[in-house]
């Protein structure tokens, strides 16, 4: 378990001290940004023009899923075709950590900077949800709620460092989770909230937004670690995990880009099929506008599990070869 | 042979197999995308024949004309057993493989492999058919439930969640039905000249809406079918042909619909008499008008004037409405006209026809009643029968002629015929002459002329025989005709119905509604009009009028104008007031004696006086309003008693001021304009369900006119009443607009109708209604003395509910088509009248929106520079320390 968790941790910092990981959230960021002015200029647009959904803005774009389509293999591409190319792969296979371990571990650590992508979106939301807030002003309880920023400072100490500065990263972790609940209890006892906020705009589908993000952005980073397990060239890697990827966003795109009208019955078999596999119509059509389809969720994570076990075997098959 | 190259050889026969394979892969796609590119070829359609027929598949490789289809048969099939050879060795040796001990690891392998690609096709294959949605739009949040104050600003209503009860209908029903949604970009917009930017977003938006309701109607199972018809796309020719193939009734309601509409259409096959299964088609249209509304109005003046779209929505149960009662009968409109030219198969734009197609388009059946016959011969006189008894009637007169002029035929084509006989016969000269000395009057016949006589009758025989022949074939289509014409007994059986009164209550007791318009004046300019007193109905009609209305059944007045102009040569009307518009005064609307005039006619009055070819065409009258206009109190308004106390509006106004929203005004449709009306007031002299009576509004820019025909002498224009007028103080009194030409009421009906020894109520109730021609202040006030303490609750009284509308219009609905503006005020008052609520247009649900974010530009463009360029550059910052730290180091 041990060696899992500093093999998880060595892989998730490894996207930090890279160049990758900086290009991808930059890029990412900027790609967002842009779908996002587009999302607000619809917001706060004169006349008739509008979005319903504001997620629908961000997500049910056709550049959204071009982004979206290219993240996950250069993600996913370096995680073992650059193990394999440089020869650490057979050290690691030959570590006393079980196969699974290896994938779980790579996969987490994979998934843990995909949720990190993610996080500077949430900076949105004010303006997503139409959030307004009320800020009653500094007092004790809050000053403790706010000593909670220690948690995430000491957590990045604690991932990131390898000498002296851990034990104070976990030790700002600890007393910011105290501090936090102290200065919560005290804020209850007065029946007053950190800060007021209201949201003019229903939240809900934010919230079945990102579930649906991070699920489907599970199941192609596990497509893209399987296929890294087969091949050598990490640029072969990524193209073919965007081939592979095709498979769940080519249908979505065409129909969302207008390239493809739909059946005059849309509840033909086929159209259906391509329903059922197209991520994008997912996004546009039901986890952009707050609904959750259950066809979806098992999608996502039963190709998630079937694409970590064929990664498992693909390793387990290396050994025996 | 050493290990070594046995294990080469193996790699090499492994190789070639492989190779062969996807050679052979490579083979059928080349067949294939030759099959593809012949037209009527298709690699589907082949493998189907030989799935029908796999002796031909010799014949396709080896007799197939075309070499280009040979050639892409020979590599499909080639490749397929290329492929399928490849496959099964490379199984079989798999196999031999896992059998060996050392393989077992990698067998075992593959086979979890195979397992693991198993469970996942055979997981998603059963959650695709058995699948779960959950709408969480409009769920509160639970951190908003330990934060309180966290609240959502506004309450937030689920968006894809039916109504239970709709839900529970919808569930039970089994009847296949399919939905067609059909996209004919045009619904918004309709009622003005020229669409606008709401309207077309309006258009996408419910479109988009509509999907997602058919779509969660879909889940309720197979029996729905939802097909999307959109006529820009470049298949829908095809499409349509597709949905419509053997469903005539879908087809013609398709063509028919003139908007973006919904379709719901079933075929319920039953048991005929002979045994066979007779299908029955049922079609109902909803426009997708009646599940969104465009307030175009609240549209513009959203965010303080920023604008943004605004629907109103009309709620699922209208549309689920439709679906569960797609097979219910009809509601059948009558429509009593005086002559057939005013029916909806009459004259051009006298005729009722586009009120007809646009009732037939809404779910109505209709009915067209004459009131009137023998227009031919003088002073017409009463009389009831539908226009299937006159067309009878005329067939059988058309049958009778035939029949009569084949008689003759047929006497003059034997007469003929014996004289050729004689002239042909071995009869000498004399007998002859003899024999037809008649017709010879004394002149003697030749053999020459013998011989010209018998050349000249044998075509002659002929051409009439073939005139008889084509005479006998129209007489055939006559009878078929006649044969083919619907429930002929029952109009036979009408037009034995000698009884007036009788005849019509039967032919109004099959209606649901009746429409009674009297198009009367229709220029006073140029005199154009039909004199008021043809439409007088006599006493027998009147009665079956009121025994209708007795009945709690609902009747809509469209009456014009009574005024006539000033020409001694015309009969004058008979005396006393109109029996009818007496029976509508007895429930207390009143039908005004003037003409209402707009400031804008008196240029065209003016200009007629000088030239006769001013006809006043060309004048812009303002637009009929759905309120009151505010400038003044309309003129009847007012009761007796004071104050009208009407507590809620007027149903039908509240509907148009709907429609009205959709053009962007708040109270009026530019389209909707009504020259010449008269006033029609009500005065609540029975108990009403207390909503406001009035509907329609003229401008305040006009004034009631007695004398609207401009003559040499008198130019109507507005002059007030002086002091000694006897209309002073009543309702005839010239005064300015606006005045209401629209009244819809509930109410119940005069005791006296129920139990006619009652005639002093009936008498006082014409008194009281103070519009009443005779009704000057100090009769009225003594008619109020005569009004019966009981008269609104006399024993032995049964309460029965009527509803009844009148405008002061007559040609409101007449021409061959409707305004979309005039369309939607037939449709919603019909609705009214036949007391169905639901389908009236409603803004009681809480308007939709897109949400709009308030942002000062100055936070707009923090927004923007912080999302687009500070995040992406805090990362790219902190990249550049990482990397230089690590450099560093």
């Amino acid at each position: 378990m041990r060696s899992s968790l500093s093999l998880m941790r060595k892989e998730f910092t490894g996207y930090f001290l890279a160049p990758v990981g900086y290009v991808t959230l930059v890029l990412f960021l900027l790609g967002m940004g842009v779908l996002f002015r587009f999302t607000m200029d619809l917001l706060t647009a004169e006349g008739a023009k509008g979005v319903e959904f504001p997620m629908q803005g961000l997500l049910g774009n056709v550049g959204f899923w071009l982004i979206f389509w290219v993240v996950p293999p250069l993600l996913t591409m370096r995680l073992f075709a650059e193990e394999r190319s440089t020869g650490t792969l057979e050290s690691l296979l030959t570590a006393p950590i079980r196969d699974t371990h290896v994938v779980l571990a790579k996969f987490l650590a994979c998934l843990a900077f995909y949720v990190v992508l993610w996080l500077p979106t949430l900076f949105y939301l004010p303006v997503l949800l139409n959030m307004t807030f009320d800020w009653p002003g500094w007092d004790l309880p809050r000053g403790l709620v706010a000593g909670g920023l220690a948690i995430p400072v000491g957590l990045t100490l604690v991932v990131f460092s390898t000498n002296w500065l851990r034990p104070v990263g976990w030790l700002l972790a600890l007393g910011g989770l105290v501090s936090a609940l102290i200065g919560e209890v005290m804020l209850r006892r007065q029946n007053s909230p950190f800060v007021g906020a209201t949201v003019g705009i229903d939240p809900m589908p934010v919230v079945t937004s990102y579930i649906g993000l991070f699920f489907a952005g599970a199941m192609f980073l596990a497509l893209g670690l399987w296929v890294s397990s087969l091949v050598r060239s990490q640029i072969i890697a990524a193209l073919v995990a965007l081939a592979v990827n095709l498979v769940f966003i080519l249908g979505g795109l065409m129909i969302l880009g207008g390239f493809y009208a739909p059946p005059a019955d849309t509840g033909e078999q086929a159209y259906r099929v391509v329903n059922f596999l197209s991520v994008p119509l997912h996004f546009s059509q039901d986890f952009s506008r707050g609904v959750i389809d259950s066809r979806h969720l098992i999608l996502y994570m039963s190709v998630t599990a079937a694409m970590l076990f064929l990664t498992v075997r693909s390793l387990e098959r290396r050994r025996w070869q | 042979m050493t290990k070594g190259k046995r294990r080469r050889r193996g790699s090499f026969v492994l190789f070639a197999v492989r190779a062969l394979g996807v050679a052979g892969l490579f083979s059928v796609l080349l067949g294939s995308i030759g099959l593809w590119a012949t037209p009527g070829q298709s690699p589907r359609a082949t493998i189907a024949q030989l799935r029908r027929a796999p002796s031909t598949f010799q014949g396709l490789l080896f007799d197939t004309p075309d070499w280009w289809l040979r050639i892409s048969y020979w590599l499909l099939g080639v490749g397929m057993a290329v492929t399928l050879a490849a496959v099964v060795i490379t199984l079989l040796s798999g196999l031999a493989r896992l059998a060996g001990r050392r393989n077992v690891a990698g067998g075992n392998a593959t086979l979890q492999t195979a397992l693991c690609v198993a469970l996942l096709i055979g997981v998603n294959i059963f959650s695709f058919e058995h699948y779960r949605r959950w709408d969480w739009t409009g769920r509160t949040l639970t951190w908003a439930k330990w934060r309180p104050a966290m609240a959502p600003a506004a309450r937030f209503a689920p968006q894809f969640t039916l109504p239970a009860d709709v839900t529970n209908d919808l569930a039970q029903l089994r009847a296949p039905t399919t939905v067609v949604v059909y996209q004919r970009h045009k619904t918004f917009g309709r009622l003005s000249d020229k669409p606008d930017a709401y309207d077309y977003a309006a258009e996408r938006k419910v479109v988009e809406k509509v999907h997602d309701l058919v779509h969660q109607f879909r889940e309720f199972g197979p029996q729905f079918k939802v097909v999307l018809l959109d006529v820009e796309d470049e298949a829908y020719p095809a499409r349509l042909q597709e949905v419509t193939d053997g469903r005539p009734a879908l087809k013609a309601a398709i063509d028919a619909a003139p908007e973006n509409s919904i379709l719901f259409h079933t075929v319920r096959s039953t048991p005929g008499a002979d045994g066979q299964a007779t299908t029955r088609e049922s079609v109902q249209r909803l426009s997708f008008n009646d599940f969104y509304q465009l307030d175009k109005t609240a549209s513009r003046q959203a965010g303080n004037g920023r604008g943004n779209l605004v629907l109103l929505p009309q709620g699922v149960e209208s549309f689920a409405r439709r679906v569960l009662a797609v097979e219910e009968k009809k509601p059948r409109v009558g429509i009593a006209v005086i002559h057939e030219w005013l029916t909806t198969e009459g004259l051009e734009d006298y005729s009722l026809a586009g009120l007809r197609k646009s009732l037939e388009l809404y779910g109505f059946e209709v009915t067209d009643i004459v009131l009137k016959k023998g227009w031919t011969e003088g002073e017409p006189v009463s009389a009831a029968y539908t226009l299937g008894e006159s067309q009878l009637e005329r067939l059988e007169e058309d049958l009778a002629e035939y029949d009569a002029v084949l008689a003759v035929n047929r006497q003059e084509l034997k007469a003929v015929s014996a004289v050729l006989e004689k002239l042909k016969s071995k009869l000498t000269l004399d007998e002859l002459n003899r024999e037809l000395r008649q017709m010879l009057r004394g002149q003697r016949m030749s053999d020459e002329a013998r011989k010209i006589n018998i050349v000249r009758l044998e075509p002659q025989i002929e051409a009439l025989k073939e005139y008889m022949a084509q005479q006998e074939r129209e007489r055939a289509e006559l009878v078929a005709q006649i044969d083919r014409m619907p429930a002929q007994e029952r109009l036979a059986e009408a037009r034995r119905m000698t009884d007036v009164r009788d005849k019509m209550s039967k032919l109004f007791a099959e209606c649901d509604l009746i429409i009674l318009p009297r198009m009367t004046l229709r220029n006073a300019v140029v005199g154009d009009r039909i004199p008021a007193r043809l439409y007088r109905l006599d006493e027998a009609q009147t009665k079956a009028v009121r025994d209708y209305m007795a009945g709690g059944r609902p009747v809509f007045a469209l009456f014009g104008p009574v005024n006539e102009p000033p020409d001694r040569r015309q009969p004058a009307p008979p005396p006393g007031p109109d029996p009818i518009e007496a029976l509508f005064a007895q429930i207390g609307i009143i039908f005004g004696n003037q003409t209402i005039l707009f400031n804008s006619e008196a240029k065209a009055f003016s200009q007629r006086r000088v030239s006769l070819l001013a006809t006043g065409g060309e004048v812009e009258i303002p637009p009929v309003q759905f309120e009151a206009p505010r400038v003044a109190r309309p003129r009847g308004t007012l009761t007796a008693g004071g104050e009208t106390t009407s507590t809620h509006p007027n149903a039908i106004s509240e509907s148009m001021k709907i429609v009205a929203g959709a053009a962007g005004s708040a109270d009026k449709l530019e389209k909707l304009k009504l020259r010449h009306p008269r006033p029609v007031h009500f005065t609540p002299v029975r108990s009403s369900n207390g909503s406001a009576a009035e509907f329609l509004f003229t401008d305040a820019d006009s004034w009631n006119e007695a004398e609207p025909f401009p003559t040499r002498e008198k130019t109507p224009r507005y002059e007030p009443a002086k002091a000694d007028d006897p209309n002073r103080g009543t309702r005839d009194e010239e005064t300015r607009g606006p005045f209401p030409i629209g009244v819809a009421v509930e109410t119940t009906i005069p005791p006296e109708w129920q139990n006619e020894t009652r005639p002093a109520g009936a008498a006082a109730a014409m008194l009281t209604a103070d519009g009443a021609a005779t009704a000057a202040a100090p009769l009225r006030l003594a008619a109020q003395a005569l009004v019966p303490e009981d008269r609104y609750d006399p024993p032995g009284y049964r309460p029965t509910h009527v509803r009844v509308a009148a405008v002061g219009h007559g040609g409101l609905f007449n021409g061959p088509e409707l305004s979309p503006a005039k369309e939607q005020l037939l449709v919603h008052t019909s609705n009214w009248l036949l007391g169905r609520n639901e389908r009236l247009p409603r803004g009681d649900q809480p308007a939709w929106q897109y949400p709009r974010v308030e942002l000062s530009p100055r936070r707009a463009a923090v927004w923007q520079a912080g999302t687009l360029v500070v995040l992406p550059a805090a990362f790219a910052f902190l990249g550049a320390i990482v990397l230089l730290v690590r450099k560093y180091r």
